[in-house]
């Protein structure tokens, strides 16, 4: 996910490092006045005059731009009464240009591409929509938070952050935002209650402070044709013993994994593989393992959204203070959980991956599934899932529909009923208090605009990264679904319920989650054990929070436990759990038509 | 003779106050905020706690940041050892005049046009081995090359990408010495029946010294400043075993925003950097033998 931060970083090695240092330091320590436009120019410009013929174009604007937002839940007229209350509400900031930012995938380009030029049209407030890598996009909301100084008017950044924004104060509570300040600019038919993944925005004292703007989450993928073909069926359970079907627990997805890529080996002359996943160094194998993927090996304790007390990053709190992640602490990052699930994820990415797949990052082997020589993949982000149902590919049928299907991932032995089983997260619309207050009302409108219910079914197409239920609900999708491998079937289940974002548990996302990716990059290439590894992260994660308690946050700042030894909190009941004796029970899979079937028949959330 | 006296005048620093202010605003003012983020823990605008020395000590026992310095300082030595000879090797089998030689000059130049980063990507996708050239032709040969585990794999792709990089740049310097050199040497040369070899050692090799501290020193100072072609290429794995220290230091100061230990980081970096600058310069500035 790093291109822009390469193009970023290549005119000088060093010395552009030291350069940021200064040159953030010089804005932190100069800047002591802070440009409340933090638009230079664009702030000065003046709110345009009603001017008949700007509405007149405006209102052309609309009428062209709804056989755009098509199809939509919103009956027309109710479709048009919200673009003109846009229209309306805008006014004020007519002619004024603002800035927002978000990571590159099918639904921001949507934005970035058609809705900023639509509202642009409708508003007269001109949108600069960026698009970065996701580490990019962080890497811009850290410089804002840590100068002050407003780099973008708002922010399209992932929940993930929730526990960061909550502590530091940096970001407004939109719950706040929407009844004071933004009230004159909150429109009347957002229906707040209609998103599915409000939860994932609200912190500890219950207050929104990210609106999702698209949501996707991380599912068991497979193939279903070749797991469907009766030869492949009879050999497998000739070898383990039980049907092929969609894997309940890791030892099933482990023997999965070794009969296609050692047994089968070649399907139709294609050499195939039982797994995917990648191992770069790179700040995309720390997501790897922050989103979630230890609480699928079973670290941390039940509670949904997040495990309380102890999280998916193995992180305790007590009374909302992160009170440390090593054992010794009472945390659960470097218990025989954590050890075990760095163990599968090495383990299975040299024995039963394609070679190149240790080289690759997040973004070059997202695609790989699609190429047609993967079986399954229990890692995989469904934000992929347009990208996968592109005419012509080896994985989608002549008629359109997928070859593959998604479905609920399977959980490792440590894994207990009431935890969750997965990562789900929403890039969620986010202002910070450095944005001078016009421009934040000024990009609110625009947020507002691409999650509303005008746009946001058509939007839902596009990408199909859904974040409301009315479009999930509508007779469109219905008859879309067949065509999206169960993605459809997944988010009207309640089971999605159990794919969650990282909590509110992380006090400070980017400085902790950078720790990931560097330590587990050692273990990948066994310059240390993964215990040896955890360990160290586990320290280093407990250094970080110690620094936090140090300097003090504005909300539930750590307050790290005293050290003792490991064994106490072992034997205590829940996380962080002892070692189990036998970490392969013996395999277990289902049918994957009965689970949908089940699904199906469950009533929506 | 008497020397010529000089009348003493303070006029002079008038000149060069403009020269002092532009330095004080693009290095020493920058230096000093450097300076100031070594001594605090910055978590926020608001959020800064005084440290001390607190990061100096945490930078100096840093085993990560030792291995990355040893894998610097044998990557340069690795580097000058094999661009070195190898460029006067290219460069004494250049031609020297005519059509030949100006194509000749602008095909080596071609890798030092492209930039950085794209040097990166064009060698990870050559050395894939799925669909790279190098890395499917390795493993048609039977080699097992896998440059994104193996970590001597990953070591060797840098090292001779890094050759492919910038040997060019030290043959290109090279030819320049030598295209220096008066014909009258190699008559002399010739009248004496010395040998290539001959040639080569007494008097090339010596009149090609200025021009090989410029290059050494260019060499150093760049390898020893790496970054970005194995950012891309390796992202310094597999493991550790391709960080070298500016990817550690950007890791820290733009990735992970820790300005303080990044401050610390950059100020022993940069004194590391003065050192050997001065090291070189006394090279240089040292007169030759039997002058």
């Amino acid at each position: 996910m790093d291109r822009a931060r390469i193009t970023s970083l290549s005119t000088g090695p060093a010395r552009i490092a030291a350069l940021a240092v200064a040159l953030a330091g010089a804005l932190a320590g100069a800047c002591g006045k802070k440009d409340e436009g933090g638009g230079g120019k664009q702030q000065q410009q003046q709110p345009a005059q009603a001017d008949p013929a700007a509405q007149a174009s405006r209102e052309a604007a609309i009428q062209k731009w709804l056989a755009e937002l098509q199809p939509s839940t919103l009956k027309p007229e109710q479709q048009l009464a919200e673009l003109r209350w846009f229209m309306e509400a805008a006014k004020p900031f007519a002619g004024m240009t603002i800035k927002v930012v978000s990571e590159t995938i099918d639904t921001h380009v949507y934005e970035s591409k058609t809705l900023a030029k639509a509202f642009s049209e409708i508003t007269g407030i001109t949108v600069i929509h960026d698009l970065l890598q996701e580490g990019d996009v962080i890497e811009k909301l850290q410089t804002q938070m840590q100068s002050g100084e407003n780099v973008y008017d708002m922010y399209v950044n992932d929940t993930d952050l929730i526990g960061t924004h909550y502590r530091y104060g940096h970001a407004v509570p939109l719950t706040d935002f929407m009844a004071g300040e933004g009230k004159a600019v909150t429109s009347p038919t957002l229906d707040i209650d209609d998103f599915i993944g409000l939860s994932f925005g609200t912190a500890p004292d219950k207050k929104l402070y990210q609106l999702p703007d698209q949501q996707f989450a991380n599912l068991y993928w497979f193939r279903y044709d070749w797991f469907s073909r009766d030869d492949l069926k009879k050999r497998f359970k000739a070898k383990y013993g039980y049907e092929l079907g969609v894997p309940v627990n890791w030892s099933a997805y482990e023997d999965i994994a070794d009969f296609f890529t050692n047994e089968v080996k070649e399907i139709d002359g294609v050499r195939v593989y039982g797994h995917m996943d990648y191992g770069k160094k790179d700040p995309s194998l720390g997501w790897r393992f922050t989103d979630a993927w230890l609480s699928m090996a079973g670290v941390g304790s039940p509670g949904i959204p997040n495990g309380l007390p102890i999280d998916e990053w193995g992180i305790r709190v007590e009374d909302c203070r992160p009170v440390g992640s090593s054992v010794s602490r009472g945390g659960d990052a470097n218990s025989p959980a954590a050890v075990y699930a760095l163990n599968k994820y090495i383990e299975w990415l040299k024995k039963y991956a394609p070679p190149e797949a240790t080289g690759m990052t997040f973004s070059e082997a997202g695609p790989v599934p699609g190429q047609g020589k993967i079986a399954q993949q229990i890692f995989w982000y469904s934000a992929f899932t347009a990208a996968l149902t592109k005419p012509g590919l080896p994985v989608v049928n002549a008629d359109g529909t997928p070859k593959w299907r998604m479905a609920p991932s399977p959980h490792g032995p440590y894994w207990e009923e009431g935890m969750k089983l997965g990562y789900q997260d929403a890039g969620a619309w986010t202002m910070l208090r450095s944005t001078d207050l016009k421009r934040r009302q000024a990009a609110w409108l625009y947020a507002q605009f691409t999650v509303s219910k005008a746009v946001s079914l058509k939007k839902f197409f596009v990408g199909l990264t859904p974040i409301r239920k009315s479009d999930l609900d509508s007779e469109e999708v219905t008859k879309a679904a067949p065509k999206y491998g169960g993605l459809i079937e997944f988010y009207r289940s309640p089971a999605r319920k159990l794919w969650t974002p990282t909590g509110t548990n992380v006090p400070d996302y980017p400085r902790l989650s950078q720790l990931w990716w560097q330590n587990i990059s050692q273990a990948v290439t066994g310059e240390m054990t993964s215990q040896q590894a955890m360990d160290k992260l586990a320290k280093e994660m407990d250094d970080v929070m110690g620094r936090l308690e140090r300097a003090g946050m504005k909300n539930c700042a750590p307050k790290l436990n005293p050290e003792k030894d490991p064994a106490i909190w072992l034997n205590e009941p829940g996380a962080p759990k002892p070692k189990l004796d036998n970490e392969k029970p013996k395999g277990q899979t289902v049918p994957y038509d009965e689970l949908i079937k089940s699904w199906q028949q469950q009533k929506q959330p | 003779m008497s020397p010529i006296s000089k009348r003493k005048s303070n006029r002079a620093w008038l000149l060069v106050t403009p020269m002092v202010m532009v330095v004080a605003f693009s290095a020493i003012v920058p230096l000093m905020t450097v300076v100031n983020y070594s001594v605090q823990d910055i978590l926020g605008p608001d959020v800064r706690v005084f440290v001390g020395f607190e990061w100096f000590r945490k930078v100096l026992r840093d085993s990560e940041l030792h291995g990355a310095f040893l894998r610097q300082l044998l990557f340069s030595s690795v580097i000058l050892a094999v661009q070195l000879p190898l460029g006067i090797g290219v460069s004494l089998l250049m031609p020297r005049r005519g059509w030949r030689s100006s194509v000749t000059l602008v095909v080596l130049a071609l890798p030092l046009l492209v930039p950085w980063n794209v040097v990166g990507t064009m060698w990870q996708i050559f050395c894939r081995t799925d669909i790279g050239m190098g890395g499917a032709a390795l493993h048609g040969l039977g080699l097992s090359y896998n440059y994104t585990a193996n970590p001597l794999d990953a070591w060797l792709t840098v090292v001779v990408m890094d050759v492919w990089h910038w040997t060019p740049l030290v043959a290109l310097l090279c030819f320049s010495g030598l295209r220096a050199i008066p014909d009258a040497y190699y008559l002399a040369a010739r009248i004496d029946g010395a040998s290539p070899w001959a040639v080569f050692r007494y008097i090339q090799l010596p009149k090609l010294k200025n021009v090989l501290v410029i290059a050494v020193l260019l060499r150093f100072m760049d390898s020893f400043m790496i970054y970005t072609e194995p950012f891309v290429l390796t992202g310094g794995g597999p493991g550790n075993s391709t960080t070298f220290l500016s990817q550690s230091l950007t890791r820290l100061a733009v990735g992970q925003f820790d300005l303080g230990p990044a401050a610390a980081f950059s100020l022993i970096y940069f004194l590391f950097i003065l050192f050997f600058c001065y090291v070189f310069r006394v090279i240089m500035m040292r007169p030759d033998e039997g002058q």
